[in-house]
């Protein structure tokens, strides 16, 4: 394969992604070798030891739960003891640990990876599937992250592309990418409200468009708030449905939990545009007198009452946002949906309330990411000049000050790249180091916010109390990620830190990660070919049909593996 | 250390540009500078754009754009030579002599430890009424916020040496500046 020097953009979703270029000037999605347009971002690993990645993942989950990775990014730059990970813990079927450091770690027969080891798989997949596609090697690429990304969780992407092989030329945020995917004539001014429910997260930023310029104004949102609570939220309703009728409860029952997220996705989907649906699924439980199915039907009326809750903590992101701009929803222009969820008709209804306005909906929700992440490689790579996106950082920066107060350095919403400088000395004589924490968020007491790192000034040559000038400088890049270096202002020179990050890996880590996972993965993966897929396809099934419970019987087998699981109701 | 651009060199307007001219070279400079149309010099693009940014924030705004002008104005005073204060004698000139060495001291922390500079301007202050350390510390209350307190110290600096013109103007600015707070205040109140 040839040598290529080809950027490629990527949207690397929770539970699906995308890959785009831009050639000739023309927008071109990359289909994988299945020939779809987007990819699951799943990863599984078998008791063969091959790992599967996309679709090949996908098709085999409700067999093989305890080894399918899915919703990886939902754990990206996180610690085990984060609320959310805790709360995510019960409802995921595969197993998460604490690594040394307090990160998330997924172990899976009995081997451990971190989230970016995972993500990187995925981000492999899509990589080889374009390789193929344009008969070139792939080096480089832009990823997308939700715009309320914070430092670690930025950091874990670029990790995870490392590993991949990949250099990350840029991180971008998602709903910003999808704005420079809006094709809105960027000469005419105009001010646009990004809306992008997707299926772990929930972003919305304000741009100012003119003459090329794509300048986010706020954003606000929620990096655990997305299609997977929705789904969660039916999944919860059918346990309570299947308790109240048979008296068994199906939490336990790891095989069970994915086949009703399966079913509550789908029934979820399809209730976008159906008034019913029919739920049925075979041989979920056993008990002393026989086979349980759970069969309901389950109205868009329904759904909507037990989810609008969920839609509803949309708004109050949305509020923030247009506070930070300083704008009515009357000064805006245009709101764009962007994102799977957004396709739900009552998500639309909640954003029509919020912003008095009828959506924009003419983005391919699931495409516009990636053909952003694609326009900006093609700036980055230099052949678009008239266009500029000017992001902001979603938290603001500070140190902790005496008594854990925050001290903000940086405000949330301020435009990036940014650099702020603070001066630093020495309060007792011939003092040689001086500590630094940093933390992202906005809560009064630095303990309550994002830990980034300890940064220790050491080294300052021996002087008298408050004689030594140090000026500390405070970077976030124009990937929203933060770098913080020092100078010693008497004589110019850089002053040595000792940086101690709060998580995330070591750069010798991701090499490790990076020779293991390729050796692993290019020895392992088991190509998702046209020719081979079915057989692949076939060999999944019948083994995850061993992990079904072992009272099941032939017939039941044979049920459990049909995907007819949920039907559309005839009225 | 090379001396720091202020906002109107960065942006390369003149200080009396429009708000059109501003934006215009605002925009030019990012295209110029910003490290996505630089991927071969990022660590300079990095710094060159956020001076930019910092620059348009504040001279995108017109009320951020007086109170700079006013702190470009108001800049911290250093004591007038001595030759023009040899007519003092004896106690009068030692007193004045210990003031000026500690208006100096408080001039070399203030960019570093202001608030170790408003101690010195204070004590400065006490120990010979210097009226360029009560103007300091207008300068002072000026970067930190507190206008009244600024404006207290600047007619402080008037009384003390009511023939210096450039004290006369601070205080006419700075009039001119409060009541353009209390103006864009009221505005924000009542929501518009
Ligand atoms: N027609 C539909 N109606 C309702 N929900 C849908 C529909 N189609 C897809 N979804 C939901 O959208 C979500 C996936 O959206 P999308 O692919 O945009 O997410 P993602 O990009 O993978 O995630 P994220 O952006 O949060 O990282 C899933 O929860 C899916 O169930
Ligand atoms: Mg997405």
């Amino acid at each position: 394969m040839a040598k290529g020097s080809r950027i490629i953009g990527i949207d690397l979703g929770t539970t699906n992604s995308c890959v785009g270029i831009i050639e000739d000037g023309r927008l071109l999605i990359i289909p994988n070798d299945e020939g779809f347009r987007t990819t699951p971002s799943v990863v599984a690993f078998t008791k063969e030891g091959t790992i599967l990645v996309g679709n090949a993942a996908k098709r085999q989950q409700i067999m093989n739960p305890e080894n399918t990775v899915f919703s990886i990014k939902r754990f990206m730059g996180r610690k085990y003891t984060d609320k959310v990970v805790a709360n995510d813990i019960k409802l995921i079927p595969y197993a998460l640990q604490p690594a040394d450091n307090g990160d998330v770690r997924v172990g899976v027969l009995g081997k451990v990876y971190s989230p970016p080891e995972i993500s990187a798989m995925t981000l492999m997949k899509l990589k080889k599937d374009a390789e193929a596609y344009l008969n070139e090697s792939i080096e480089k690429a832009v990823i997308t992250v939700p715009a309320y990304f914070n430092d670690s969780q930025r950091q874990a992407t670029k990790d995870a592309g490392k590993i991949a092989g990949l250099e990350v030329v840029r991180i971008i945020n998602e709903p910003t990418a999808a704005a420079l995917a809006s094709g809105f004539d960027s000469k005419n001014k105009m001010k646009v409200v990004i809306y992008d429910l997707g299926g772990g997260t929930f972003d919305v930023s304000i741009l100012k468009l003119g003459q090329g310029i794509f300048e986010v104004m706020s954003t606000s949102g929620d990096t655990h708030l997305g299609g997977d609570d929705f789904d969660q939220a039916v999944i919860d309703y059918l346990i309570e449905d299947f308790y109240s009728k048979e008296g068994i409860d199906l939490r336990n029952d790891r095989v069970a939990l994915q086949r009703l997220k399966d079913a509550a996705e789908k029934a979820k989907i399809n209730l976008s545009t159906l008034d019913s649906v029919e739920i049925s699924l075979q041989f979920i439980a056993v008990s002393k007198d026989g086979p349980k199915h759970l069969q309901t039907i389950l109205t868009r009326e329904q759904l909507e009452q037990i989810t609008t809750e969920i839609a509803e903590r949309t708004a109050g992101p949305c509020e923030k946002a247009l506070v930070a701009a300083g704008l009515k929803p009357s000064e805006i222009d245009e709101v764009v949906l962007v994102g799977g969820q957004t396709k739900m008709p009552l998500v639309r209804s909640v954003v029509r309330r919020i912003f008095k306005k009828e959506p924009y909906t003419g983005l391919n929700p699931d495409e516009a990411v990636a053909a952003g992440a694609a326009h900006q490689a093609s700036v980055l790579k230099g052949d678009i000049r008239d266009i500029l996106l000017l992001d902001v950082t979603a938290f603001s920066l500070g140190l902790k000050t005496e008594g854990g107060i925050f001290s903000k350095i940086i405000e949330k919403n301020s435009s990036i790249p940014t650099r702020k400088s603070e001066p630093y000395t020495t309060t007792k004589d011939d003092q040689s180091f001086t500590r630094i924490e940093v933390y992202q968020g906005e809560k009064p007491m630095a303990a309550d916010n994002k830990m980034i790192g300890t940064f220790d000034l050491v080294g300052i040559p021996p002087a008298k109390k408050g004689v030594p000038k140090i000026e500390v400088m405070f970077d976030i890049d124009a990937n929203g990620i933060i770098k913080v270096s020092a100078k010693d202002d008497t004589t110019g020179k850089e002053q040595t830190i000792k940086i101690t990050p709060d998580s995330g890996l070591s750069g010798v880590e991701v090499d490790r990660m990076k020779k293991d996972i390729g050796e692993e993965f290019s020895k392992k993966i088991t190509s998702g070919s046209k020719q081979n897929q079915g057989q692949q396809y076939k060999e999944e099934k019948s083994k995850g049909d061993e992990g079904l419970p072992a009272e099941a019987s032939g017939d039941q087998k044979k049920k459990a593996s049909i995907f007819d699981i949920f039907k559309k109701k005839e009225r | 250390m090379a001396k720091k651009l202020n906002y109107y060199e960065i942006l390369e307007v003149f200080p009396a540009a429009t708000q059109d001219e501003i934006e215009n070279a605002f925009k030019n400079m990012l295209f110029k500078y910003h490290p996505d149309h630089n991927p071969d010099k990022p660590d300079w693009a990095h710094e060159k754009t956020a001076e930019v940014l910092d620059a348009h924030k504040i001279l995108s705004n017109q009320l951020r754009r007086t109170i700079y002008n006013f702190m470009i104005f108001a800049a911290l005073r250093e004591k007038p030579a001595e030759v023009a204060f040899n007519f003092f004698q004896g106690a009068d000139k030692k007193k004045y002599e210990e003031a000026a060495g500690i208006l100096q001291e408080g001039i070399a922390l203030y960019d570093s430890q202001k608030q170790q500079a408003l101690i010195k301007f204070q004590h400065a202050f006490a120990t010979y009424p210097l009226p360029e350390a009560v103007y300091n510390m207008g300068v002072f209350y000026t970067a930190t916020n507190k206008v009244q307190e600024a404006m207290r110290a600047f007619r402080e600096a008037v009384k003390i040496e009511p023939g210096n013109q450039h004290y006369i103007r601070t205080v006419d600015k700075l009039g001119e500046l409060i009541r353009e707070i209390e103006k864009a205040k009221q505005m924000a109140g009542t929501g518009e």
